[in-house]
């Protein structure tokens, strides 16, 4: 099979790059992916590599020795005895620990480029490690909720019955009810709320849209010549299911799964921004910019954490729909 | 159509049993108290009767003490009476437990233990005559010396079940209420404490009948605590407010105790194997609307619930119009001037709003205004956020579904008989392009309650987002789950109201009949 005709991934990614912001945005995401991956190289109160007393630590930052504890620049410069090096973080700080004083702005101190909030962490490290809760939950939720609906999207439209019966009314279900609200709910009653509640919930929740994709896309599919055939020439439904009718699922799964990513950044920081999203002790974006509310001049601690989110839902949204447009000829 | 409706409200009751049980679910992640081991109990019982008792009451008052779904074996007097004539007979370590059960089931019991007393083996039939104990104490025959000693227990029982058997019969209970009723002595009531709680039935069906008098009431209630040990307080002095008081105590009182001094029959039977459980209490609650308390203030849910959801109402509806409004003439423009700098204009616009993340926008605006404000200032602004965020989706799919209409045939021959342009987009095609528009509303609904519990929270609108966010602080599990059945039920009545809208505006809607909303 030829890979670039229309409708396929790759003839789908030309089409995409052929628009003008969409490599923009596929740049910013990849950026913010990168940032997510790396946090301890940019923001950490340990050193990337160091020799301290004779000792050398690869990747302290991640390793935590306990040598190292306590261990500022300012001490390590101080203390160090002779052949001692470190390679510091872009900025030497953690994003929990108060490392300066309250309320710096942006740029009035080399230790804190981004400044500082309220509590005198560094704004800088809190929004690299919000990147990675951002990232971590929308991946875990997208990965979670898309591969529900295909399954039971695919289930119900190709055996139909009483399956696609349940199904159905399930997804009528709990299309009524608001997501945000079933989540902050589930997140303030259950137990030790977390990640993982977090993420149970929302492709709980989520998986209904990619179930009416795919089983529409079902529907339409196994009626096809090809698939006939094959069931004709004897291929078990299990087989004819995996084979000839799923992998031409493959093109609305992708577009929800990307547009997914930015709707799970935007409901994950709206309920961090209720305060009942990730535990307290997890940076987040939506916390940071529920703490501006107590600093009304403090515009840094507004705008930075907003534009984050802004920007990455803008990104996913514009790729995610560049992408629909290409692979879905009748949506264009 | 009236056939198309009557569907259209057949589908819809799959999908409210859903909400409801999504809801109830909900209620069941809350972790509730562990149940105390049976050494435990039959210690606390030994000290403290009145804490077992209340120990009791505590975990049936939240249905703890029945299955989930299903019930096998719903509870009625016959089971309670065999099981604990099991225990006594086994004499095991639950048959403490059992003769206070027994004692506290007392002459509702009667039926099923005294006919059949004399075909236990001796040593069990004295310790179940000795578990009768309190009861002979209760009918005021606590000074029979038969009674009091474990030896002729089993004959006093005997015997007072040869002699009164025909007073356990309802008629002849209810004959004694009616006395009582008439005019009270203390031999009518002497007759009723003499059958113990088998006159509990009769008592509270006359508690119901809102013909008797207020003195009537006070001396029904009081002769029911007795034999019942629930104790209701009665006045002095008689009010209406007070009979009503006694009445709603009474009857809650009655519908979780109904089961412990009546048996079930076989239809009874059934509907208890599904209604005595969690989730078929609950359900009844939500029937009745009663929905608990709020565990902050103790207000009842559904009169916190009357006092703020009007404010999110008129926000949702204010901003779903107001979004309207700007939505439909913005997909007009732009699908007339498909593809010419407006209409692209116009799409960057609503694709930023259509990312603009609420909470962000609202805390702009917020932080714009400064953190001393009116409450109008503060409405207004909420109702601009929650517009904003409806306006983008609702515009595009205006834009799309004009786009549809304008390629028609019909519109061309309208162009091409010289009608004006603006008649055209407006009374040809835009009166059929609105249609899937309007429609959209019920979806947009729970969209839109969601973004009200931000906005109302930035701005700080006592509505039902401002209420659920103090809910989530107290942990306030009452509210959370009624804040949540609710919306969902608005969205399904929307969904309906629109869907019904839609196939009286769309024949080909009817023809088609309906097909289930979630999967078109």
């Amino acid at each position: 099979m030829r890979m670039d005709r229309p409708g396929s991934l790759r003839y789908a990614i030309k089409i995409v790059r052929a628009r003008r912001w969409a490599d923009a945005c596929a740049l910013l995401l990849a950026m913010l992916a990168l940032v997510a991956a790396f946090a301890e190289e940019l923001a950490s109160s340990r050193p990337i590599l160091c020799k301290w007393h004779g000792s050398v630590h690869l990747l302290a930052n991640v390793t935590h020795p306990h040598d190292l504890d306590g261990v500022t620049p300012d001490r390590f410069d101080k203390e160090k005895s002779a052949g001692d090096f470190a390679v510091w973080p872009l900025v030497t700080c953690g994003s929990r620990a108060s490392c300066g004083p309250a309320v710096t702005p942006p740029l009035a101190s080399r230790a804190h480029p981004l400044g500082t909030d309220g509590n005198g962490r560094d704004v800088f490290a809190r929004l690299v490690y919000g990147t990675r809760s951002a990232f971590a939950v929308a991946i875990l939720a997208v990965a979670a909720f898309v591969g529900l609906g295909a399954a039971l999207g695919a289930i119900a439209g190709f055996f139909g019955g009483s399956v696609d019966f349940f199904v159905a009314r399930a997804v009528e279900t709990l299309s009524a009810f608001p997501v945000p609200l079933l989540a902050l709910v589930v997140q303030a009653l259950v137990p030790h709320a977390g990640v993982w509640s977090l993420v149970t919930v929302i492709a709980a929740l989520r998986w209904t849209e990619v179930a009416r994709l795919v089983r529409a896309e079902v529907l339409a599919t196994a009626s096809l010549d090809y698939v006939v055939a094959a069931r004709a020439l004897g291929a078990s439904p299990l087989r004819v299911l995996y084979k000839h009718v799923l992998p031409m699922t493959l093109s609305p799964i992708v577009v929800s799964a990307v547009l997914g990513l930015g709707q799970i950044v935007l409901l994950e920081s709206a309920l961090d921004f209720l305060r009942v999203g990730l535990p307290a002790s997890i940076p987040t974006w939506g916390e940071m910019l529920s703490e501006s509310r107590e600093h009304f001049g403090a515009w840094w601690l507004l705008l930075l954490p907003g534009s984050l989110v802004f920007g990455s839902v803008i990104a996913t949204n514009a790729l995610g729909e560049a992408l629909r447009d290409a692979l879905d000829p009748r949506a264009a | 159509m009236l056939r198309y409706t009557i569907r259209r409200i057949l589908w819809a009751f799959p999908t409210i049993f859903g909400i409801s049980v999504v809801a109830f679910l909900v209620t069941t992640l809350i972790p509730e108290p562990p149940a105390r081991p049976v050494s435990e109990l039959t210690e606390a019982l030994a000290r403290d009767p009145a804490s077992y008792d209340a120990y009791i009451e505590s975990r049936r008052a939240l249905a703890l003490d029945l299955p989930t779904f299903v019930n096998e074996s719903p509870r009625d007097v016959r089971t309670v009476v065999t099981e604990c004539v099991a225990h006594l007979a086994k004499n095991d370590d639950q048959a403490r437990i059992a003769a206070h059960e027994l004692a506290k089931a007392g002459g509702a019991a009667f039926p099923f233990i005294l006919p059949t007393l004399d075909r236990l083996e001796p040593e069990a039939r004295k310790r179940v005559a000795a578990a009768l104990y309190p009861v002979a104490e209760r009918m005021g025959q606590g000074n029979d010396a038969r009674a009091r000693s474990a030896d002729s227990a089993p004959t006093f029982w005997v015997q007072l079940w040869e002699d009164r058997s025909l007073e356990f019969t309802g008629p002849a209970v209810r004959r004694s209420v009616q006395r009582l009723l008439r005019g009270a002595t203390a031999g009518r009531e002497r007759d009723l404490i003499e059958v113990d709680t088998f006159a509990l039935p009769e008592l509270m069906f006359a508690l119901r009948d809102k013909t008797v008098n207020l003195d009537g009431v006070a001396r029904l209630s009081q002769v029911a605590s007795h034999v019942s040990g629930h104790a209701v307080v009665v006045p002095l002095e008689m009010t209406p407010e007070a009979a009503r008081r006694i009445r709603t105590d009474w009857i809650g009182w009655w519908s979780t105790h109904k089961q412990d001094y009546v048996a079930l029959d076989a239809g009874e039977r059934i509907f208890a194997t599904l209604a005595e459980t969690r989730y078929g209490r609950w359900l009844l609650g939500a029937f009745t609307g009663e929905l608990g308390t709020t565990a902050r203030d103790g207000e009842p849910t559904s009169q916190k619930l009357a006092e703020c959801a009007p404010v999110t109402l008129a926000l949702v509806l204010s901003s779903m119009l107001l979004s309207f409004a700007i939505a439909v003439p913005i997909g007009v423009i732009s699908a007339r001037r498909r593809g010419e700098r407006v209409d692209h204009t116009l799409a960057a616009g609503l694709f930023l709003l259509y990312s603009l993340p609420n909470f962000f926008f609202a805390e702009l605006l917020a932080h714009a205004l400064g953190p001393t404000s009116s409450a109008t200032a503060r409405a207004i602004l909420a109702v601009i956020v929650m517009t904003v965020a409806a306006l983008a989706t609702l515009s595009r799919f205006q834009r799309a579904s004009m786009l549809d209409v304008l390629q028609q045939d019909y519109v061309r021959t309208a162009r091409a008989k010289g009608v004006r342009e603006a008649r055209v987009l407006v009374v040809h095609a835009l009166r059929n392009a609105i249609v899937p528009t309007v429609t959209l509303a019920g979806l947009q609904l729970p969209f839109l309650f969601g973004a009200a519990i931000v906005v109302e929270e930035v701005f700080g609108l006592p509505g039902m987002g401002y209420e659920t966010m103090r809910a989530v602080e107290t942990h306030d599990a009452a509210w959370l789950v009624v804040t949540v059945l609710v919306v969902a039920l608005a969205t399904t009545a929307t969904l309906l109201a629109s869907d019904i809208a839609y196939g009286f505006l769309d024949p080909r809607i009817r023809e088609r009949l309906v097909r289930p909303r979630g999967m078109s």
